[in-house]
C-alpha cells in the first residue's frame, strides 16, 4: 500500500501548510510564509503521486469512489490556490483556502470510507465519466477560493467599516480587491460548471438514454449553476458588490459541497456510489 | 456640434439601459408596466432562486423504495414548468432588448464624442505636446493600430475625432450563450412532445416487435407505421477476476419489412440505435428453457418442445395445453416453491394442465418422470439455465437540438472569455503649437487588459 504514503503525505502537507499560512496571517513573518507556499507544493506533489499512482495500479482515471474523488478535489484546490497565489502575490488567501483542500482530502478518512480501489460499475465506464470530472475538479478548485476570499472580505470589511486599528485591518488585502478576485475566479468557472452538466448530461445519455432525470446529483449541478448565474448576472447588472456577493460566493461554495457530499451520501439516486 | 455631442452622449446612456435589460418605454401605463417587468433581470434574478428553491425541495421528497422515484415529482408539476417557461420568455425578452445595443456595437463606432464624456470614463488621459494636429493624430493611430484596435477618424472644426475597438466580436458571447438556453429548452420540449420510453423484457433467440411488445412509460407511443423487430441473439455478463460484474451485453438484430438491417452487441453505455430509436442495455433477470417430450394418445405422435417459464406446448390432437410455470433446479418437496439451491442436485418442473384454455390443475414433476394424463404422456426431459434481457427504448428527436444549444453554450462562454470588448476615443485639438489629445477607454468586462492597453498606448504617444 506505498500509495497511501503519498496520500497520507499530502494530508500531512495540507494540515502543516494551513497552520503555517495562519501564521503567516497572524505573524506577517516572511520565513513562515515562504514555507507555508513550500509545504503546499510538497502537499501537490504528495497529492499528485497519489492519484498518479492510482491510475497505475487500476489502470483507469482515478474516479470510482469518494476517496478518488475527494482526492481528486482536493487537488483542484491545492492546484488553482498556488496559480492565484504566484499570479496574484496573495499569500494571505492560503489560510482561508487551504484548510478547505485539507477538509476534502482528508474526508475519506473522517467519514470512514474505504480508500481501496473500487471497482468501476459498468455505468461509469464512460470516457464521458473522465472529462465530465476534470471539469469538475477545476471548476471546484476555483469555486472554494473564491469561497476563501469571500470570507475574507467579509472579515475585512467590517473591518474596514468599524475603522478597526487591529493589525488584521492593517495586513489584509483591501476589501475591493478581494471582492474582484473572488468574482473573477467566479466568472472563470462558471463554463467550467456549465461542462460539468454539459458533458454528465451527453454521459447520461450514453447511460441511461435520458440527458436529463432530475436525479438529485444533476438537480444540485443545477441548484449550483443557477446560485452562481444569479450571482454573475446581479453583479453585471446591478453592480451587486461586497457583502451581498461575498455571501453569495459563500452561499455557491455551499451548494458545491452539498452536490458533492450531501448528494452522494444523504440523497440516492445515480450518482450515490459513497457506499 | 454641441446637439449632437448631447445626442451621443444620451446613446450612451441608452447603451446602459439595455445592459440592464430593462427597455424603459416612455409612458406609465399598465401594459408598459408588465412588459418592463417580464424583460427585467430583477423577475430573471427572482426567478433563479425561486426555482433553485423548488429544485432543492424536489431532492429532499424521499422516493418510493419500490420504483426509486421521488413519491412527489416536483419538476414535473404544472407550476414548476411554469416557472421556467417564464424564465425562459425572461430571457428571450432581454436577449431582443440587448440586439440593438449589439448590432451597434458590431458595426463602426461613432468618433464623434464629446470631452465631457471621455472625462467621466473610468479611464481618462489628457496629453499636451509640443507639435501639429496631424502629427499628434498620426501617431495616436498608429499607436492603436500597434495593439490591434480598428481606428476611425473624423475630422471638423479644426479637431481630430478619433474612435477605436477592439474585440468587438466577445458582445455575441453572451448573447449566443443565452440563445443556447432557448435552444436547450425548446430541443427538451420538442423531444417531450414527439419522443417516447418504454421497457422489453426479451429472451435470447426471441424476436419482439416495437409498436407490439414494449410497454410504454409515455402517453406518447410509436405510430404503428414505425414498426420494426428486434431480435435478442444473445444475452450475456461478463466477470471480473474477483467476481464482480465487469459489463451486460446483448446482441441485437433489427429485422425491418422481413429484412435483417443491422446487428450488434450492445453494453452498458453504448446502445443501438435504428432509424432514431436507440435500445439501452438496463437490466436483466433469470430465464429457463424446459424441453419436454410429448407423445400423443390421440395421435399416437410424439413430439418435443422446448420453451421457457411461462410458456405452454399443446398435445396433439387434443384441446390439452401444457405450461411450464417454473424450473425448480433443486427441488425440496417440503418446500415446493422454494429452490434448495441453484445446484441442480434434484430438478423439478412446476407445470400447468389446461384443457380447452381453462386450468385443470397445477402440480409439479422431477425431470424424467413422465406424467401420464387422459389424452398424452408428457415428460420433462431436459433444461437450459438462462437470462433475458432487460431492455430500455427511448426516441428523442429533440436530443440533436439539446447537444446543437449545448454546443452554442460552450461557444458563447468561449467568445465571452477570448474577446472583450474594449473602446478608445480620443478627441485631439491643436492650439498655439501644442498638440492636445483626450483619451478616454472604456469595456464591460477585463478592466485590466483595457489599462494594460490604454497605459501602452498613451506611454507611446507621449514619448
Amino acid at each position: 500500500m506505498n500509495e497511501m504514503i503519498w496520500y497520507y503525505s499530502a494530508i500531512a502537507a495540507y494540515l502543516l501548510a494551513s497552520l503555517l499560512y495562519i501564521g503567516y496571517l497572524v505573524s506577517k513573518n516572511k520565513p513562515l510564509g515562504d514555507a507555508a507556499t513550500g509545504i503546499t507544493i510538497v502537499g501537490l506533489i504528495a497529492n499528485t503521486g497519489a492519484l498518479v499512482l492510482r491510475y497505475i495500479i487500476t489502470g483507469r482515471a482515478p474516479f470510482s469512489n469518494m476517496y478518488e474523488y475527494s482526492t481528486s478535489f482536493a487537488w483542484g484546490i491545492a492546484a488553482i490556490y498556488l496559480y492565484a497565489e504566484f499570479r496574484y502575490k496573495l499569500k494571505v488567501v492560503g489560510a482561508f483556502v487551504l484548510p478547505l483542500a485539507l477538509i476534502l482530502i482528508a474526508s475519506t478518512l473522517m467519514l470512514k470510507l474505504p480508500t481501496e480501489p473500487g471497482n468501476l460499475p459498468p455505468a461509469l465506464q464512460s470516457n464521458w465519466l473522465t472529462f465530465h470530472v476534470i471539469v469538475a475538479v477545476f471548476a471546484y478548485g476555483a469555486y472554494a477560493f473564491s469561497c476563501g476570499l469571500a470570507i475574507m472580505y467579509l472579515w475585512k470589511e467590517s473591518m474596514e467599516k468599524n475603522k478597526s486599528k487591529s493589525f488584521f485591518n492593517r495586513e489584509l488585502p483591501a476589501a475591493n480587491i478581494l471582492d474582484e478576485l473572488s468574482y473573477r475566479f467566479i466568472a472563470f468557472a462558471f463554463p467550467f460548471i456549465s461542462l460539468v452538466i454539459i458533458t454528465g448530461a451527453i454521459w447520461a445519455e450514453y447511460a441511461w438514454g435520458r440527458y436529463w432525470s432530475w436525479d438529485p446529483k444533476e438537480t444540485w449541478s443545477l441548484i449550483t449553476w443557477l446560485v452562481y448565474s444569479a450571482y454573475l448576472h446581479a453583479r453585471f447588472t446591478y453592480g451587486w458588490k461586497g457583502r451581498r456577493a461575498a455571501w453569495m460566493a459563500v452561499i455557491g461554495f455551499f451548494t458545491v459541497l452539498f452536490t458533492y457530499f450531501g448528494v452522494n451520501i444523504l440523497l440516492p439516486g445515480l450518482h450515490s456510489y459513497a457506499a | 456640434m454641441a446637439k449632437k455631442n448631447k445626442e451621443r452622449l444620451n446613446t450612451v446612456d441608452e447603451e446602459k439601459e439595455i445592459i440592464d435589460g430593462e427597455d424603459r418605454e416612455s409612458g406609465t401605463n399598465g401594459i408598459t408596466e408588465v412588459w418592463n417587468f417580464f424583460s427585467s433581470m430583477k423577475l430573471g434574478l427572482i426567478l433563479f432562486l425561486i426555482i433553485a428553491a423548488a429544485a432543492i425541495v424536489g431532492t429532499l421528497i424521499p422516493p418510493d423504495p419500490q420504483t426509486n422515484l421521488p413519491k412527489f415529482n416536483i419538476y414535473g408539476q404544472i407550476w414548476f414548468r411554469g416557472l421556467l417557461g417564464l424564465l425562459c420568455m425572461n430571457l428571450l425578452v432581454c436577449s431582443l432588448n440587448r440586439w440593438k445595443f449589439i448590432s451597434r456595437a458590431l458595426g463602426n463606432p461613432k468618433a464623434r464624442v464629446s470631452e465631457n464624456y471621455l472625462k467621466k470614463l473610468k479611464q481618462f488621459s489628457s496629453i499636451r505636446k509640443k507639435g501639429n494636429l496631424a502629427g499628434m493624430a498620426g501617431s495616436l493611430e498608429a499607436a492603436l493600430k500597434e495593439k490591434g484596435y480598428r481606428v476611425f477618424k473624423e475630422e471638423a472644426d479644426g479637431t481630430t475625432f478619433l474612435a477605436a475597438d477592439k474585440g468587438r466580436v466577445g458582445v455575441l458571447g453572451s448573447f449566443v450563450t443565452h440563445l443556447s438556453f432557448l435552444i436547450i429548452t425548446a430541443g427538451a420540449i420538442y423531444g417531450g412532445f414527439t419522443g417516447y420510453e418504454g421497457f422489453v423484457n426479451a429472451l435470447e433467440g426471441q424476436s419482439f416487435s416495437l409498436t407490439k411488445d414494449v410497454s410504454w412509460s409515455t402517453a406518447h407511443r410509436p405510430d404503428p407505421d414505425e414498426e420494426f423487430q428486434v431480435k435478442v441473439n444473445r444475452f450475456w455478463i461478463d466477470y471480473r477476476p474477483d467476481g464482480s460484474v465487469k459489463d451486460y451485453y446483448s446482441d441485437l438484430t433489427v429485422i425491418d419489412q422481413g429484412q435483417e438491417k443491422t446487428k450488434k452487441v450492445i453494453e452498458v453505455n453504448d446502445p443501438l440505435n435504428y432509424k432514431g430509436v436507440k435500445f439501452y442495455q438496463s437490466s436483466f433477470g433469470p430465464a429457463n428453457r424446459v424441453t419436454a417430450k410429448v407423445a400423443s394418445k390421440k395421435t399416437m405422435q410424439e413430439n418435443e418442445y422446448t420453451v421457457y417459464e411461462e410458456n405452454g406446448f399443446p398435445v396433439e390432437g387434443t384441446d390439452t395445453e401444457v405450461r411450464v410455470l417454473r424450473f425448480i433446479p433443486d427441488f425440496d418437496p417440503s418446500n415446493p416453491g422454494q429452490s434448495r439451491s441453484n445446484l441442480p442436485n434434484n430438478p423439478a418442473v412446476i407445470y400447468e394442465l389446461l384443457k380447452g384454455g381453462q386450468s385443470v390443475e397445477t402440480n409439479y414433476k422431477l425431470l424424467n418422470v413422465p406424467i401420464q394424463t387422459d389424452d398424452a404422456t408428457v415428460t420433462f426431459t431436459g433444461y437450459q439455465v438462462g437470462n433475458y434481457t432487460g431492455l430500455s427504448v427511448r426516441k428523442d428527436p429533440g436530443v440533436p437540438i439539446v447537444w446543437t444549444g449545448s454546443g452554442l453554450m460552450v461557444l458563447g462562454m468561449l467568445i465571452s472569455y477570448l474577446w472583450q470588448h474594449r473602446k478608445i476615443w480620443a478627441v485631439v485639438r491643436e492650439a498655439n503649437g501644442i498638440a492636445i489629445a483626450d483619451i478616454g477607454a472604456t469595456t464591460d468586462k477585463n478592466k485590466l487588459g483595457l489599462e494594460n492597453d490604454f497605459n501602452a498606448i498613451v506611454d507611446t504617444v507621449q514619448d
